[in-house]
């Protein structure tokens, strides 16, 4: 019976439903791919008509050819999630055009609901969440139309869908919330075609312009415990050490340390960082971090970083020591070299300069960043995200003493060498700067527009001093972020009504709780919500009351079914038997199953003569009612009304 | 090795007569029922865990919830895949006899007590070709063509009803003997019938040819089961008086159909013989009387008749029958 032929109606149901999930992807797909996938189901309609052969072998491999070339066409030969959804989009719109019997109908709607899944690989708002469930509900329809048979109904078939859908939501939500996430297998992450906007491993005097205009998300910080004033919102991403005149690098080669940096009696600040996937290793954190997570390590720069890179949403929760200073009293030979480093033989006026400088401050380095700053900020320096382009080698020397326009990783780039030819120790840091907070859901939102650079020099005896020398010369970037800065330059956002800002929040808001709820249940957070629950138990312990739990959940179900049986097993003219047997029983009267409740009446008659004008008309009830339904079956309502007057019979009997 | 497998099914067999004993009017419970994943749910989890390894290795939790969505759905699908068959009634009427070799439709009615319809229940007595029946409100009357293979009481195997509704992973089925109270008639053969002439028997086409000899003996008053042959029409005609001409009966022994007049046939041969000359002697509407070793049924003819000599065929013990 499984290789019945389905119905037409039931086929239609079912590609539509495959049809619906292509328009869940439809936005990423090539045209020529939609209008493929829609041609294979045009030709499958023809089909039915009978306009249209169906294809033959030689037909259908011929389309197998088209559709891999064509995604080599499109995607060249490096494998990325795009592709691969693709082909499997390709392979999955051929299928309809095979599809006639109930058996062949199965594949379809499996790799239908894998289709619906793989959404999420690249979108997870509430939005995607609910088109998929719709989809998904469509394919369950479809699934339990063609066990309808010739009776194929898509309106029962949806009811039974939903109903059967809704029925499995409270395991559903069990299993989510119970069933712990284990961490990647392997590490065979594909990674996504377009990439990500955020920092990049270099920095060139202009090369944080591009994200100055990202409206794109970077990270969100909840705060556990603690206040974080504006000033203090420089959340370090890495350090840059290495400058070859024109780009500066990545500090690699530091080493990891175990420990902390902080100091017990240290005021401290925890939140929790939730990142966007950004595809590097680096992490964000403020001043000196301290983080209790085998997955994150703290590099000697007092930076973060992830022993995986980031593909997926995470969260992770820091405690950090806030304020200007990183402690680390001597560097060694080799750090010396590496943060006194920069290239000879160009820049040379900067170098004059700063030496000239450094004569003035004799010798402290904290007195040399003030003269440095007294120059920048006395002579109309400006900040801007489009200084022009200047190609020489010489670029601080431009930048300094002609165009004197530039934007953080400028004023960033030239502070650190100045400090450098002068003979003092300093790297730049970059992260991002700021913050938006949002009263709705509690959290700051930084985005890719607060990238941001500055400096650390180094202070012999005391350690690493934060120096920004953006702030220089526009204060209203460090103090209020730089939608104020520059709103010239900037295109993030073109309305500012009080209204939209107040929506966007909003919707942010809603975002914040599917992120945290949704997105990021898992690890550390389902432990610290499941532990709230059911309180710290060892591993052991912990699994042997999911695992009670699960099968309690299952026992329910399977229960719930018992009772079910129980209730419909239930037949009145059993009971009413069951109860004229009784009675005899007690006048020694044996009665056997095969008795009709009719002959029981009759022997009752037998013994209570009295009563035999009740009785008779007792037993023409019985058999009108046994009659009048159409299966044989005592109805509730007769039973009721004659164990009453039974009892009665049985009264005046008695007396 | 066979005798081992012969074993085997000899238990399930008694085990499955224990549990699901031959009966009329069966209400599927619990017990009733058998219920196990199909190749279809096996497939369904394969897939499953093809979703939550990307899942894992995309550390995607809304993929994980995707799964976790789906394999709600099949436990639950569990549970409605035995619920559309539970509590179901299925009765079996009375069928109508039957001659071994011919085709006989065994009227079933499948009452459903819940509230909720059943759908897609398929049943038959061969796998290969089930009888769906799409749904069941409350009543569903089927009848399902079978073809007896032994002589007697109707003795039919067991009956498959089985569904995999709604979502086609979980096989949920049963396996019923129906007691239809039906009886098996031998196959008829058609043969001349034989009559005593001296001290052998011979061939002859009609037993009406024997009622020649019969000596009429005058009128009486027509009886109910009279043959209409026998009927005085020309007295009718006169006094619009039912008559019955009234033979005398002088071979007495002539329209006996006889199982020693059966010599050199074997035992079912010699049924099937007896069987058809029933058939021809009530198509001729005369008298006969039967004889087998264990009874005789005294002369007569009607309907009744008939059935009565042919379920004393079939009831005849030995051979097939056992």
């Amino acid at each position: 019976m499984v290789n019945n032929f389905l119905p037409q109606t039931t086929l239609l149901f079912l590609f539509s439903s495959v049809f619906a999930s292509l328009l869940l992807h439809a936005s990423r797909l090539p045209i020529w791919l939609l209008l493929f996938s829609v041609g294979a189901l045009v030709w499958r309609a023809l089909i039915f008509n009978g306009r249209l052969i169906k294809p033959n072998r030689f037909m259908k491999s011929g389309l197998v050819v088209i559709g891999f070339t064509g995604i080599y066409i499109s995607y060249g030969s490096t494998i990325t999630i795009e592709s691969m959804v693709s082909l499997l989009i390709a392979g999955i719109m051929l299928k309809p055009l095979e599809v006639e019997k109930q058996s062949d109908a199965y594949l379809l709607i499996f790799l239908n609901y894998f289709l619906c899944g793989l959404l999420f690989l690249f979108g997870q708002s509430p939005l995607d969440f609910m088109l998929v469930i719709l989809v998904m509900l469509f394919t369950l329809s479809a699934q339990v139309m063609i066990h309808l048979y010739g009776n194929a109904n898509r309106k029962q078939a949806s009811k039974t869908a939903v109903l059967l859908f809704v029925k499995s939501i409270p395991l559903a939500l069990f299993l989510f919330f119970v069933v712990p996430r284990l961490g990647p297998l392997w590490t065979l992450n594909i990674s996504t075609q377009s990439g990500v906007v955020g920092l990049s491993d270099s920095m060139s005097p202009g090369s944080m312009a591009s994200l100055g205009r990202s409206n794109e998300l970077a990270f969100r910080v909840e705060l556990v415990d603690g206040d974080l004033p504006m000033s203090e919102r420089y959340w370090r991403a890495f350090t840059l050490s290495s400058f070859n005149g024109n780009e500066w690098n990545r500090s690699n080669n530091l080493n990891l340390i175990d420990g902390d940096f902080t100091q017990n009696n240290d005021q401290l600040i925890s939140y929790d960082v939730l990142l966007e996937p950004h595809e590097k290793k680096w992490l964000f954190s403020l001043g000196v971090p301290k983080i209790s997570d085998r997955y994150i390590k703290l590099k000697y720069d007092a930076s973060l970083q992830s022993t995986f890179k980031i593909y997926n949403q995470i969260q992770y929760r820091v405690t950090s020591r806030l304020g200007s200073w990183i402690d680390q009293k001597t560097l060694t030979k080799r750090e010396l070299q590496q943060y006194l480093q920069f290239p000879k033989n160009v820049n040379e006026q900067s170098v004059q300069f700063s030496k000239a400088l450094s004569k003035h401050a004799d010798g402290d380095a904290l007195k040399l960043v003030g003269l440095i700053e007294t120059y920048i900020s006395g002579n109309e320096f400006e900040y801007t995200l489009q200084p022009g382009v200047y190609d020489g080698s010489n670029q601080i020397d431009h930048f300094l003493f002609q165009s004197k326009s530039g934007f953080c990783s400028y004023y960033a780039g030239s502070l650190a060498f100045l400090l450098r030819a002068a003979g003092v120790p300093s790297r730049v840091v970059a992260g991002y700067m700021g913050g938006e907070e949002n009263p709705v859901s509690n959290t700051l939102s930084i985005y890719q527009y607060d990238a941001h650079a500055w400096v650390e020099v180094w202070i012999e005896g005391k350690g690493w001093y934060r120096v920004d020398p953006t702030a220089w010369v526009s204060p209203e970037r460090v103090q209020n972020g730089l939608q104020q800065a520059v709103p010239s330059g900037f295109t993030g956002f073109t309305s500012q009504s009080k209204w939209l800002v107040e929506l966007r929040r909003q919707f942010q808001a809603v975002d914040y709780f599917w992120n945290d709820w949704m997105i990021r249940y898992k690890g550390e957070k389902q432990q610290a919500i499941l532990t709230n629950i059911i309180g710290d138990r060892t591993s052991t312990e912990l699994s042997l009351i999911l695992m009670l739990s699960f099968l309690l959940l299952l026992a329910c179900l399977f229960l719930f079914v018992w009772f079910d049986q129980v209730k419909i097993h239930v037949r009145y003219e059993e009971r009413l038997l069951d109860q004229l047997q009784k009675w005899l029983i007690k006048h020694n009267v044996k009665v056997t199953s095969s008795h009709t409740i009719g002959q029981v009446i009759e022997i009752l008659i037998d013994i209570y003569p009295e009563q035999t004008e009740q009785l008779v008309e007792l037993k023409s009830q019985v058999n009108e009612s046994l009659y009048a339904s159409s299966n044989g079956v005592l109805s509730k309502h007769t039973f009721k009304a004659v164990i009453s007057k039974l009892k009665k019979i049985q009264k005046q009997a008695n007396k | 090795m066979f005798e081992l497998k012969d074993k085997f099914n000899l238990i399930y067999q008694n085990w499955l007569n224990r549990r699901l004993p031959t009966s009329s009017e069966i209400q599927l419970t619990q017990k009733k029922i058998f219920i196990l994943p199909n190749k279809v749910g096996w497939m369904f989890l394969l897939m499953l865990i093809l979703i939550f390894v990307t899942g894992i290795n995309y550390q995607n939790n809304l993929i994980l919830t995707i799964g976790f969505i789906l394999i709600s759905v099949f436990i639950t699908s569990i549970i409605a895949t035995y619920q559309n068959l539970s509590s179901l009634i299925i009765k079996a009427k009375p069928t109508e006899p039957v001659f071994l070799g011919e085709m006989v439709n065994l009227p079933i009615t499948l009452i459903n007590p819940s509230k909720n319809s059943k759908y897609g229940i398929l049943t038959g007595y061969n796998a290969k070709s089930l009888l769906s029946i799409d749904e069941i409100k409350e009543v569903a009357h089927l009848n399902i063509p079978f073809k007896p293979n032994k002589r007697g009481t109707l003795i039919t195997p067991r009956m498959k009803l089985f569904t995999v509704y709604p979502l086609g992973f979980i096989s949920c089925w049963t396996w019923l003997r129906l007691d239809y109270k039906g009886v098996v008639y031998p196959k008829p053969l058609d043969k001349p019938f034989r009559r005593m002439k001296g001290d052998g028997y011979e061939d002859d086409a009609q037993l009406t040819e024997i009622k020649g000899v019969d000596e009429y003996q005058g009128l009486r008053k027509y009886q109910k089961g009279d043959s209409l042959k026998q009927v005085a029409w020309k007295q009718y005609a006169k006094t619009q008086q039912l008559l019955t001409k009234e033979y005398q009966d002088v071979k007495g022994d002539d329209r006996i159909l006889d199982w020693y007049s059966l010599d050199g046939y074997d035992l079912e041969q010699r049924l099937q013989i007896l069987c058809g000359w029933i058939l021809k002697a009530d198509l001729q509407q005369s008298e006969y009387s039967l004889r087998l070793p264990n009874q005789v049924i005294a002369i007569s003819s009607g309907k009744k008749h008939k059935y009565n000599c042919l379920n004393a065929l079939a009831m005849y013990p030995g051979g097939l029958n056992g």
